[in-house]
Protein backbone atom coordinates (compact mmCIF):
# COMPACT_ATOMS: atom_id res chain seq x y z
CA UNK A 1 0.00 0.00 0.00
CA UNK A 2 1.28 3.42 -0.95
CA UNK A 3 0.58 7.09 -1.44
CA UNK A 4 1.56 8.75 -4.53
CA UNK A 5 1.56 12.45 -5.12
CA UNK A 6 2.19 13.33 -8.52
CA UNK A 7 2.96 16.37 -9.72
CA UNK A 8 0.39 18.30 -7.18
CA UNK A 9 0.45 21.83 -7.06
CA UNK A 10 -1.77 23.93 -4.57
CA UNK A 11 -2.62 27.72 -4.82
CA UNK A 12 -4.76 29.38 -2.41
CA UNK A 13 -6.53 32.67 -3.56
CA UNK A 14 -4.55 35.84 -2.52
CA UNK A 15 -5.31 39.46 -2.71
CA UNK A 16 -3.66 40.16 -6.09
CA UNK A 17 -2.62 36.78 -7.21
CA UNK A 18 -3.44 33.02 -6.23
CA UNK A 19 -0.57 32.24 -3.13
CA UNK A 20 1.59 28.98 -4.91
CA UNK A 21 2.10 27.02 -1.37
CA UNK A 22 2.86 23.88 -3.49
CA UNK A 23 4.72 23.58 -6.74
CA UNK A 24 4.38 20.48 -9.00
CA UNK A 25 5.22 18.27 -6.21
CA UNK A 26 6.21 14.55 -6.69
CA UNK A 27 6.78 11.84 -4.01
CA UNK A 28 6.04 8.41 -2.89
CA UNK A 29 4.80 7.04 0.40
CA UNK A 30 4.98 3.26 1.06
CA UNK A 31 4.00 1.51 3.49
CA UNK A 32 6.41 0.90 6.75
CA UNK A 33 8.34 3.71 5.47
CA UNK A 34 9.51 7.01 7.28
CA UNK A 35 9.42 9.87 5.90
CA UNK A 36 10.76 13.61 7.19
CA UNK A 37 9.98 16.71 5.34
CA UNK A 38 12.08 19.72 6.30
CA UNK A 39 12.13 22.86 5.55
CA UNK A 40 11.92 26.70 6.84
CA UNK A 41 8.56 28.28 7.99
CA UNK A 42 6.24 29.04 4.99
CA UNK A 43 8.15 26.46 2.67
CA UNK A 44 4.50 24.31 2.17
CA UNK A 45 5.54 21.32 4.40
CA UNK A 46 1.95 21.34 6.20
CA UNK A 47 -0.12 22.09 2.75
CA UNK A 48 2.24 18.62 1.35
CA UNK A 49 0.97 16.91 4.09
CA UNK A 50 -2.60 17.93 3.96
CA UNK A 51 -2.34 16.65 0.39
CA UNK A 52 -0.81 13.65 1.04
CA UNK A 53 -3.46 12.87 3.87
CA UNK A 54 -6.45 13.49 1.78
CA UNK A 55 -7.51 16.46 3.93
CA UNK A 56 -7.06 19.01 1.11
CA UNK A 57 -7.75 18.31 -2.90
CA UNK A 58 -4.61 19.73 -4.92
CA UNK A 59 -5.05 22.38 -7.72
CA UNK A 60 -3.75 20.07 -10.19
CA UNK A 61 -1.79 16.94 -10.16
CA UNK A 62 -3.63 13.64 -8.54
CA UNK A 63 -2.74 12.27 -5.44
CA UNK A 64 -3.77 7.99 -5.74
CA UNK A 65 -4.46 6.69 -2.11
CA UNK A 66 -3.44 2.91 -2.69
CA UNK A 67 -5.74 2.75 -5.75
CA UNK A 68 -7.61 5.16 -5.23
CA UNK A 69 -7.44 8.34 -7.50
CA UNK A 70 -7.92 11.41 -5.58
CA UNK A 71 -9.91 13.42 -8.66
CA UNK A 72 -12.03 10.69 -9.19
CA UNK A 73 -12.96 9.23 -5.63
CA UNK A 74 -16.07 10.03 -3.91
CA UNK A 75 -15.76 12.02 -0.27
CA UNK A 76 -17.29 8.82 1.16
CA UNK A 77 -14.58 6.63 -0.33
CA UNK A 78 -11.49 8.95 0.84
CA UNK A 79 -13.11 9.38 4.31
CA UNK A 80 -13.67 5.63 4.77
CA UNK A 81 -9.69 5.73 3.69
CA UNK A 82 -8.56 8.34 5.99
CA UNK A 83 -10.96 6.27 8.78
CA UNK A 84 -9.19 3.58 8.10
CA UNK A 85 -5.65 4.13 7.01
CA UNK A 86 -4.61 7.69 8.24
CA UNK A 87 -3.52 9.60 11.44
CA UNK A 88 -2.84 13.32 11.55
CA UNK A 89 -1.38 15.55 14.19
CA UNK A 90 -1.68 19.12 12.93
CA UNK A 91 0.62 22.05 13.36
CA UNK A 92 -2.17 23.86 15.03
CA UNK A 93 -3.94 23.51 18.10
CA UNK A 94 -7.27 21.37 16.97
CA UNK A 95 -8.62 20.18 20.10
CA UNK A 96 -12.63 20.40 20.76
CA UNK A 97 -13.05 22.86 23.99
CA UNK A 98 -15.92 21.49 25.74
CA UNK A 99 -14.80 17.88 26.00
CA UNK A 100 -12.34 16.41 28.23
CA UNK A 101 -9.16 14.93 27.23
CA UNK A 102 -10.21 11.72 27.22
CA UNK A 103 -13.04 12.40 25.54
CA UNK A 104 -11.16 14.84 22.80
CA UNK A 105 -9.16 11.45 22.28
CA UNK A 106 -11.55 9.49 21.73
CA UNK A 107 -14.60 11.50 20.00
CA UNK A 108 -12.79 11.54 16.21
CA UNK A 109 -12.13 7.81 16.51
CA UNK A 110 -15.71 6.99 16.93
CA UNK A 111 -16.57 6.68 13.47
CA UNK A 112 -15.40 3.18 12.88
CA UNK A 113 -16.18 -0.57 13.95
CA UNK A 114 -14.17 -0.84 17.69
CA UNK A 115 -16.37 -0.43 20.23
CA UNK A 116 -16.27 2.68 22.58
CA UNK A 117 -14.66 0.15 24.96
CA UNK A 118 -11.50 -1.27 22.85
CA UNK A 119 -10.91 2.33 21.91
CA UNK A 120 -11.02 3.75 25.69
CA UNK A 121 -8.53 0.77 26.46
CA UNK A 122 -6.14 2.05 24.05
CA UNK A 123 -6.54 5.74 24.81
CA UNK A 124 -5.83 4.80 28.57
CA UNK A 125 -2.76 3.27 27.76
CA UNK A 126 -1.43 6.06 25.24
CA UNK A 127 -2.28 8.56 28.46
CA UNK A 128 -0.55 6.81 30.53
CA UNK A 129 2.44 7.02 28.19
CA UNK A 130 2.57 10.44 27.73
CA UNK A 131 2.20 11.09 31.50
CA UNK A 132 -1.34 12.87 30.82
CA UNK A 133 -2.92 10.65 33.70
CA UNK A 134 -3.50 13.56 36.04
CA UNK A 135 -4.89 15.50 33.08
CA UNK A 136 -7.37 13.05 31.58
CA UNK A 137 -10.25 14.29 33.22
CA UNK A 138 -9.70 17.69 32.42
CA UNK A 139 -10.64 20.17 29.66
CA UNK A 140 -8.07 21.50 27.25
CA UNK A 141 -8.29 25.35 28.35
CA UNK A 142 -6.74 23.72 31.71
CA UNK A 143 -3.48 22.47 29.70
CA UNK A 144 0.22 23.51 28.92
CA UNK A 145 1.04 23.90 25.01
CA UNK A 146 2.87 20.86 25.46
CA UNK A 147 0.24 18.39 27.09
CA UNK A 148 -2.32 19.59 24.43
CA UNK A 149 0.58 18.25 21.82
CA UNK A 150 0.57 15.30 23.83
CA UNK A 151 -2.96 14.85 23.96
CA UNK A 152 -3.41 15.18 19.62
CA UNK A 153 -1.09 12.51 19.60
CA UNK A 154 -2.17 10.48 21.25
CA UNK A 155 -5.65 11.17 19.51
CA UNK A 156 -3.27 10.21 16.04
CA UNK A 157 -2.15 6.96 17.24
CA UNK A 158 -5.51 5.39 18.61
CA UNK A 159 -6.41 3.28 15.76
CA UNK A 160 -2.97 2.81 14.78
CA UNK A 161 -3.31 3.81 11.09
CA UNK A 162 -1.31 2.74 8.15
CA UNK A 163 0.06 6.05 7.61
CA UNK A 164 0.93 8.69 10.64
CA UNK A 165 1.55 12.34 9.38
CA UNK A 166 2.63 14.21 12.10
CA UNK A 167 3.12 18.18 11.53
CA UNK A 168 5.73 19.66 13.80
CA UNK A 169 5.03 17.07 16.67
CA UNK A 170 7.24 17.72 18.97
CA UNK A 171 7.22 21.41 18.53
CA UNK A 172 6.62 22.49 22.00
CA UNK A 173 7.77 19.61 23.96
CA UNK A 174 10.42 19.36 26.53
CA UNK A 175 13.28 16.99 25.90
CA UNK A 176 11.76 14.11 28.09
CA UNK A 177 8.25 14.00 26.61
CA UNK A 178 9.92 14.77 23.09
CA UNK A 179 11.40 11.16 23.39
CA UNK A 180 8.66 9.53 24.67
CA UNK A 181 6.46 10.73 21.65
CA UNK A 182 9.18 9.70 19.64
CA UNK A 183 9.33 6.21 21.10
CA UNK A 184 5.95 6.30 20.60
CA UNK A 185 6.37 6.90 16.70
CA UNK A 186 9.02 3.98 16.48
CA UNK A 187 6.69 1.40 18.05
CA UNK A 188 4.09 1.95 15.65
CA UNK A 189 7.06 2.08 12.90
CA UNK A 190 7.80 -1.44 13.95
CA UNK A 191 4.38 -2.82 13.54
CA UNK A 192 4.48 -1.77 9.83
CA UNK A 193 3.40 1.83 10.02
CA UNK A 194 4.41 4.63 7.43
CA UNK A 195 5.77 7.66 9.63
CA UNK A 196 5.73 11.07 7.40
CA UNK A 197 6.74 14.37 9.83
CA UNK A 198 6.82 17.57 8.50
CA UNK A 199 9.93 19.61 10.65
CA UNK A 200 11.40 23.23 10.40
CA UNK A 201 14.11 21.49 12.99
CA UNK A 202 16.53 18.84 12.52
CA UNK A 203 14.66 15.64 14.37
CA UNK A 204 17.01 12.70 15.28
CA UNK A 205 15.71 9.98 13.32
CA UNK A 206 19.71 9.29 12.36
CA UNK A 207 19.55 8.34 9.07
CA UNK A 208 16.89 5.83 8.78
CA UNK A 209 14.02 8.41 7.17
CA UNK A 210 13.91 9.39 3.68
CA UNK A 211 14.03 13.34 3.70
CA UNK A 212 12.55 15.70 1.21
CA UNK A 213 13.97 19.36 1.58
CA UNK A 214 11.55 21.73 0.90
CA UNK A 215 11.77 25.52 0.30
CA UNK A 216 9.18 27.57 -1.88
CA UNK A 217 6.94 25.26 -2.32
CA UNK A 218 9.20 22.87 -4.28
CA UNK A 219 11.43 19.85 -3.34
CA UNK A 220 15.34 21.04 -3.11
CA UNK A 221 16.79 17.75 -2.16
CA UNK A 222 15.81 14.23 -1.40
CA UNK A 223 18.18 11.87 0.45
CA UNK A 224 17.14 8.11 0.27
CA UNK A 225 16.90 6.51 4.30
CA UNK A 226 18.84 3.22 5.05
CA UNK A 227 15.63 1.46 6.43
CA UNK A 228 14.89 0.82 9.95
CA UNK B 1 -20.87 2.53 15.08
CA UNK B 2 -24.56 3.70 15.73
CA UNK B 3 -23.61 2.94 19.41
CA UNK B 4 -20.73 4.66 19.17
CA UNK B 5 -22.05 7.46 17.87
CA UNK B 6 -24.99 7.42 20.75
CA UNK B 7 -22.08 7.52 23.23
CA UNK B 8 -20.94 10.63 21.07
CA UNK B 9 -24.04 12.63 21.24
CA UNK B 10 -24.68 12.56 24.25
CA UNK B 11 -21.15 13.42 25.96
CA UNK B 12 -21.80 16.83 23.47
CA UNK B 13 -25.52 17.14 24.80
CA UNK B 14 -23.74 16.77 28.69
CA UNK B 15 -20.89 19.11 28.06
CA UNK B 16 -22.26 21.73 25.91
CA UNK B 17 -25.01 22.20 28.86
CA UNK B 18 -26.16 26.26 27.64
CA UNK B 19 -27.02 25.40 24.14
CA UNK B 20 -28.74 21.63 25.27
CA UNK B 21 -30.90 23.78 28.14
CA UNK B 22 -31.86 26.29 25.32
CA UNK B 23 -32.55 24.13 22.83
CA UNK B 24 -34.37 21.96 25.01
CA UNK B 25 -36.35 24.69 26.65
CA UNK B 26 -37.21 26.46 22.98
CA UNK B 27 -38.38 22.89 21.11
CA UNK B 28 -40.76 22.86 24.63
CA UNK B 29 -41.73 26.36 23.51
CA UNK B 30 -42.53 25.01 20.09
CA UNK B 31 -44.04 22.19 20.72
CA UNK B 32 -46.38 23.76 23.59
CA UNK B 33 -47.60 26.62 20.99
CA UNK B 34 -47.88 24.36 18.11
CA UNK B 35 -49.75 22.39 20.69
CA UNK B 36 -52.12 25.04 21.66
CA UNK B 37 -52.80 26.01 18.40
CA UNK B 38 -53.83 22.58 16.89
CA UNK B 39 -56.46 22.02 19.90
CA UNK B 40 -57.82 25.64 18.33
CA UNK B 41 -57.83 25.18 14.94
CA UNK B 42 -58.92 21.55 15.67
CA UNK B 43 -61.28 21.03 18.24
CA UNK B 44 -62.48 24.91 18.81
CA UNK B 45 -65.55 24.80 16.04
CA UNK B 46 -68.39 26.93 18.07
CA UNK B 47 -69.46 29.35 15.50
CA UNK B 48 -69.87 32.24 18.43
CA UNK B 49 -66.26 32.18 19.88
CA UNK B 50 -64.28 33.28 16.55
CA UNK B 51 -63.20 36.58 17.67
CA UNK B 52 -62.39 35.48 20.60
CA UNK B 53 -60.16 32.44 18.51
CA UNK B 54 -58.73 34.63 16.27
CA UNK B 55 -56.91 36.57 19.51
CA UNK B 56 -56.01 33.40 20.28
CA UNK B 57 -54.40 31.93 17.13
CA UNK B 58 -52.32 35.61 17.53
CA UNK B 59 -51.00 35.09 20.54
CA UNK B 60 -49.89 31.22 20.07
CA UNK B 61 -48.49 31.89 16.65
CA UNK B 62 -46.52 34.42 17.75
CA UNK B 63 -45.65 32.60 20.11
CA UNK B 64 -44.09 29.62 17.67
CA UNK B 65 -42.82 32.18 14.96
CA UNK B 66 -40.49 33.78 17.96
CA UNK B 67 -39.70 30.12 19.01
CA UNK B 68 -38.78 29.11 16.13
CA UNK B 69 -36.82 32.50 15.56
CA UNK B 70 -34.53 31.84 18.27
CA UNK B 71 -34.23 28.46 17.93
CA UNK B 72 -32.79 29.30 14.79
CA UNK B 73 -30.26 31.65 16.09
CA UNK B 74 -29.02 28.86 18.76
CA UNK B 75 -28.90 26.24 16.41
CA UNK B 76 -26.22 28.62 14.11
CA UNK B 77 -24.37 29.93 16.96
CA UNK B 78 -23.86 26.42 17.94
CA UNK B 79 -22.91 25.23 14.69
CA UNK B 80 -20.66 27.80 13.73
CA UNK B 81 -18.78 27.35 17.45
CA UNK B 82 -18.55 23.63 16.10
CA UNK B 83 -16.46 24.25 13.30
CA UNK B 84 -12.99 23.15 14.69
CA UNK B 85 -14.79 19.81 15.58
CA UNK B 86 -16.55 19.14 13.06
CA UNK B 87 -13.40 19.62 10.61
CA UNK B 88 -11.38 17.20 13.07
CA UNK B 89 -14.33 14.78 12.82
CA UNK B 90 -13.56 14.95 9.03
CA UNK B 91 -9.75 15.00 9.40
CA UNK B 92 -10.50 11.78 10.81
CA UNK B 93 -12.65 10.08 8.72
CA UNK B 94 -15.77 11.07 9.41
CA UNK B 95 -18.22 11.52 6.18
CA UNK B 96 -20.51 14.34 5.89
CA UNK B 97 -23.48 11.77 6.67
CA UNK B 98 -22.02 11.02 10.05
CA UNK B 99 -22.02 14.06 11.28
CA UNK B 100 -25.66 14.63 10.09
CA UNK B 101 -26.53 11.68 12.03
CA UNK B 102 -24.87 12.70 15.29
CA UNK B 103 -26.07 16.54 15.06
CA UNK B 104 -29.90 14.27 14.12
CA UNK B 105 -29.00 12.22 17.12
CA UNK B 106 -28.39 15.39 19.48
CA UNK B 107 -31.17 17.49 18.03
CA UNK B 108 -33.23 14.48 18.40
CA UNK B 109 -32.36 13.73 21.87
CA UNK B 110 -32.89 17.20 22.97
CA UNK B 111 -35.84 18.61 21.28
CA UNK B 112 -37.74 14.83 21.61
CA UNK B 113 -37.54 15.53 25.28
CA UNK B 114 -38.18 18.88 25.32
CA UNK B 115 -41.38 19.18 23.20
CA UNK B 116 -42.93 15.91 24.83
CA UNK B 117 -42.52 17.87 28.06
CA UNK B 118 -43.88 21.04 26.83
CA UNK B 119 -47.25 18.86 25.49
CA UNK B 120 -47.17 17.09 28.84
CA UNK B 121 -46.97 20.02 30.58
CA UNK B 122 -50.04 21.58 28.55
CA UNK B 123 -52.41 18.44 29.12
CA UNK B 124 -51.79 18.51 32.53
CA UNK B 125 -52.88 22.10 32.74
CA UNK B 126 -55.74 21.22 30.85
CA UNK B 127 -57.07 17.65 32.00
CA UNK B 128 -56.34 19.81 36.01
CA UNK B 129 -58.64 22.97 34.40
CA UNK B 130 -55.85 25.05 36.10
CA UNK B 131 -55.63 26.25 32.06
CA UNK B 132 -59.38 27.07 31.81
CA UNK B 133 -60.67 27.45 28.86
CA UNK B 134 -64.65 28.15 29.74
CA UNK B 135 -65.29 26.99 25.89
CA UNK B 136 -63.48 24.14 25.90
CA UNK B 137 -64.96 20.97 26.93
CA UNK B 138 -68.70 23.06 26.99
CA UNK B 139 -69.60 22.24 23.85
CA UNK B 140 -67.86 19.25 22.59
CA UNK B 141 -67.75 16.97 24.90
CA UNK B 142 -66.16 13.89 22.94
CA UNK B 143 -62.82 15.62 23.46
CA UNK B 144 -60.76 13.29 25.19
CA UNK B 145 -57.54 12.62 26.33
CA UNK B 146 -56.77 10.28 23.63
CA UNK B 147 -57.55 13.30 21.23
CA UNK B 148 -55.16 15.82 23.54
CA UNK B 149 -52.46 13.05 23.22
CA UNK B 150 -53.24 12.55 19.70
CA UNK B 151 -52.93 16.07 18.49
CA UNK B 152 -49.98 16.53 21.58
CA UNK B 153 -47.87 14.33 19.44
CA UNK B 154 -48.17 15.68 16.48
CA UNK B 155 -46.96 18.81 18.31
CA UNK B 156 -44.01 16.88 19.62
CA UNK B 157 -43.07 15.67 16.53
CA UNK B 158 -43.81 18.82 14.28
CA UNK B 159 -41.30 20.25 16.84
CA UNK B 160 -38.22 17.68 16.42
CA UNK B 161 -38.47 18.08 12.48
CA UNK B 162 -38.15 21.86 12.76
CA UNK B 163 -35.06 21.40 14.69
CA UNK B 164 -33.91 18.68 12.34
CA UNK B 165 -34.29 20.51 9.27
CA UNK B 166 -32.40 23.92 10.55
CA UNK B 167 -29.74 21.95 11.75
CA UNK B 168 -29.44 19.89 8.49
CA UNK B 169 -29.54 23.19 6.08
CA UNK B 170 -26.60 24.87 8.64
CA UNK B 171 -24.37 21.78 8.70
CA UNK B 172 -25.22 20.94 4.61
CA UNK B 173 -23.35 24.74 4.22
CA UNK B 174 -20.51 24.17 6.31
CA UNK B 175 -20.04 20.57 5.54
CA UNK B 176 -19.97 21.56 1.21
CA UNK B 177 -16.40 23.44 2.24
CA UNK B 178 -13.16 21.68 1.83
CA UNK B 179 -12.20 20.32 5.21
CA UNK B 180 -9.56 22.63 5.90
CA UNK B 181 -11.69 26.05 5.13
CA UNK B 182 -14.18 23.95 7.28
CA UNK B 183 -13.30 26.15 10.44
CA UNK B 184 -12.43 29.68 8.58
CA UNK B 185 -14.29 32.36 8.38
CA UNK B 186 -18.38 31.95 8.63
CA UNK B 187 -21.32 30.23 6.57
Amino acid sequence: MSIKAQSVSKHYPGNASPVVAVRNVSLDINEGSCTVVFGPTGSGKTTLLNLLAGIAAPTSGEVIFYNLHRSQCSDRRLSAFRERQIGYIPQRMMLIGDLTVLENILAPNVFCSHRIKQLKAVALMLIERLNLQKKAFLKPDTLSGGERRKVMIARALVKRPAFLFADEPIAELDDHSAKAVIKLFAELHEKGSAIIIASHKALSLGRMADLYTIGDGQIKAYRRGGGT
Amino acid sequence: MLGNLIWLSLINIKRRKLFSVLLFIMALLVACSLFLGNISSKLLTLPDITEFRQFFYVIIYSVLVTSILILSAVSIVSTGLRRTEYSILRIFGAQRVDIFLLAFLESFFLCFFGSLFGVLIIIILITSKAIYIPYFFVETPAVSLYQLIGIGGQAAFAAVMVEIIISAVLLFILLKKDIIDIERGSF
